[in-house]
């Protein structure tokens, strides 16, 4: 049985909702409405009790069928069957009935066949509800603009790349995150020198200090994000860091509508493990920095441990892009929030070699004139 | 002043006695007889007549004095002044020189204590031989009296005051600002004048390249330190031991000699050089 899918519809004229991230509410495009995500969130509360109950229900029951060893009969058992083989779900669309097929980690999306925003509230029951959102701040306008915006200055790329590709796909998600509170222990041995040199005389009389030099500290850090979407690459992820966590609301999927937005498939712990290097590396670079006034250090011994103390889950909001050139796909990530903007280009092997032959050309001219 | 000059009489007299009478040879228009005077006697025959015919094929094609000349000990002479103002001295007693100008260089070795110097004068031994110049002819010949090989020593002198001659009679002098680069050799220009470039610019490229690839996994955790989330709970620098090397400050260089500004410096006597140890 298909779970259950909930659209937010405006109060006044059963339309359908989008997020607007410039102004924080959710708007109406059929009749100009703005309503705040609260309003919205108390308005359905009851609808997405409902549908929560339901996802559960829906659990309980195929858990229950697959015991006894049969499926509900309303539906073919080899198409449902083929379906979760294929790691997939079926949703129907509340608006115009249609069956949505997402994959298992899908929590927000829109209908192809109308084109409704619809959220699964299902997917967000028990441990898979997230701590936190992060509301988008820019439009989709604002991601394509800062697509061209990128381009420019790019002295390697291929002009035929900016004119002729075309955006394959943009896509508002909300991307599930870790965020590690924790605390970076570290203790470490140097071996440090001081030289001074001076003239007596007719001798220069260097003189060399031996040092054994001990450091040991810790440094706290809050909210070390790491992404826990497979589907995400994750150091693309990491290049549109930062986020303002200041920013942080309680989760509500009232601020989801006109987005997509997926659950986390990789674990805490599996992401934790990311942030942990990051936590060890900076407080590694921390502690040496503390070792001043000698003219040669060398760690001797390294004991640096990253402890975990607390583990939030979020939704962070970021604009992906993707395009086509040449047969090759290109994918852009820009953060909703704070609008950096990053992604791979394509190196033009004409441009390079023409910038190596514009430096290299008036170079060689001058040196021949000074050689002369 | 008269006490020099009576030292200086003193030792042309003596000098003149000390000199084997078989190397008195005619020097052109120098008061001298002889461009090599080994009167330490630290050359066998065959060698300093090999070394006078080489000083005076270089002088006679140049039109400049190239002179060597060795001594036991310089102070017996003179014991009052440096090895530097002895070799001047004695350059202006023997009146040393070739042509109007009196050009020429004079390599004193005075072997009691190691001492060297050398000396120029006139303006032609002046263009060819600049401060510059003057340093390559004494790291020519230093390496050999070092290890006490004499006749390998001022034959690389000779060697070199002729090739610094050839290059002024060029035009061309050995200094250190304007002649350096012209020491290179065609290959090695070509080689500068493409590689340089071609590495510039390499370097200029690839930096452009990785702005087009500026997508990478972050190393560090810095933005989300805690405020006030530093905290060193221990600093400890213990001494260990100390240890101490001693180096000798060589000092090849006294007397007139120029720092590296390129050109001749020419002291108040018309003299240029330098004196040193070997």
């Amino acid at each position: 049985m298909p779970s259950q899918v909930t659209n937010y519809q405006c109060p006044d004229c059963m339309a359908p909702l989008r997020y607007d991230g410039a102004s924080g509410m959710l708007k109406c495009d059929y009749c100009g409405k703005e309503h705040t995500p609260e309003s919205i969130e108390q308005y359905y509360h009851h609808q997405l009790q409902e549908a929560e109950q339901a996802a559960v229900d829906a659990v309980a029951a195929e858990a229950a069928a697959a015991a006894a060893g049969h499926h509900d009969a309303d539906y073919s058992s080899d198409e449902v069957w083929d379906a979760e083989q294929e790691g997939m779900k079926i949703y129907q669309c509340p608006s115009c009935g249609a069956q949505l097929i997402c994959d298992t980690t899908t929590a927000a999306t829109s209908c192809p066949y109308c084109g409704n925003p619809s959220v699964i509230p299902g997917q967000f029951h028990g441990i898979l509800r997230p701590d936190y959102i992060l509301p988008f701040r820019l439009s989709k306008d604002d991601a394509v603009s800062a697509l061209k915006q990128y381009y420019k200055g790019k002295l390697l790329l291929s002009r035929k790349f900016s004119d002729e590709n075309h955006l394959q796909e943009i896509k508002g998600i909300y991307v599930p995150f870790w965020l590690f509170d924790g605390r970076a222990v570290a203790d470490i041995h140097y071996r440090a020198t001081r030289v001074m040199s001076a003239r007596h005389g007719d001798e220069m009389v260097t003189t060399t200090d031996y040092f054994d030099v001990r450091r040991a500290g810790s440094v706290s850090f809050t909210r070390i994000p790491a992404d826990g979407s497979q589907k995400m690459p994750d150091d693309l992820m990491d290049s549109i860091e930062p986020f303002d966590f200041t920013e942080l609301k309680p989760f509500s999927s009232a601020y989801m509508p006109g987005f997509f937005a997926d659950i986390y498939d990789v674990g805490d712990r599996e992401s934790f493990e990311r942030a942990r290097k990051r936590g060890t590396h900076s407080a590694e670079q921390i502690i040496d920095s503390t070792v001043t006034g000698y003219s040669s250090v060398s760690p001797t011994r390294k004991q640096v441990q990253m402890y975990r103390e607390k583990t939030s889950y979020a939704l962070l909001p970021v604009w992906m892009l993707s395009t086509r050139w040449n047969g090759n796909n290109y994918i852009f990530a820009m953060n909703g929030q704070t609008g950096k903007f990053i992604g791979d280009l394509p190196v033009s092997k004409g441009r390079y070699f023409a910038w190596m032959g514009a430096i290299a050309a008036p170079l060689a001219a001058l040196l021949a004139i000074l050689l002369r | 002043m008269r006490n020099k000059l009576v030292t200086a009489i003193l030792t042309v007299l003596m000098l003149l006695l000390l000199v084997p009478s078989k190397v008195l040879a005619d020097t052109g228009d120098s008061g001298l007889p002889f461009y090599v005077s080994d009167v330490a006697e630290i050359l066998s025959d065959g060698q300093r007549q090999d070394l006078e015919s080489t000083a005076e094929k270089i002088s006679s094609q140049y039109g400049c004095g190239v002179y060597i000349v060795t001594l036991d000990d310089y102070r017996e002479y003179d014991s009052k002044s440096d090895m530097f103002s002895f070799a001047q001295d004695f350059y202006r007693s023997y009146q040393l020189g070739i042509g109007d100008s009196k050009s020429g260089i004079l390599l004193l070795l005075s072997m009691a204590d190691r001492d060297y110097s050398l000396v120029t004068y006139g303006s032609k031994a002046h263009y060819a031989f600049t401060d510059y110049g003057q340093r390559v002819i004494a790291s020519e010949f230093l390496d050999d009296f070092r290890e006490n090989e004499w006749y390998e020593g001022f034959s690389d002198y000779l060697s070199c005051c002729g090739d610094l001659l050839d290059r002024a009679d060029r035009g061309e002098p050995l200094d250190v600002v304007y002649n350096e680069p012209s020491r290179m050799n065609s290959g090695l220009s070509l080689a500068v004048i493409i590689g340089v470039p071609l590495l510039i610019s390499f370097f200029a490229c690839e930096m452009m390249k990785r702005q087009m690839k500026p997508v990478s996994r972050q190393t560090g955790a810095d933005e989300y330190i805690v405020p006030g989330g530093i905290n060193l709970s221990l600093k400890r620098d213990v001494f260990l031991n100390r240890s101490v090397t001693r180096t000798l400050i060589r000092h090849e260089d006294r007397g007139s000699s120029g720092g590296s500004m390129g050109g001749t410096t020419v002291n108040s006597a018309g003299f240029s050089g330098h004196s040193g140890k070997f």
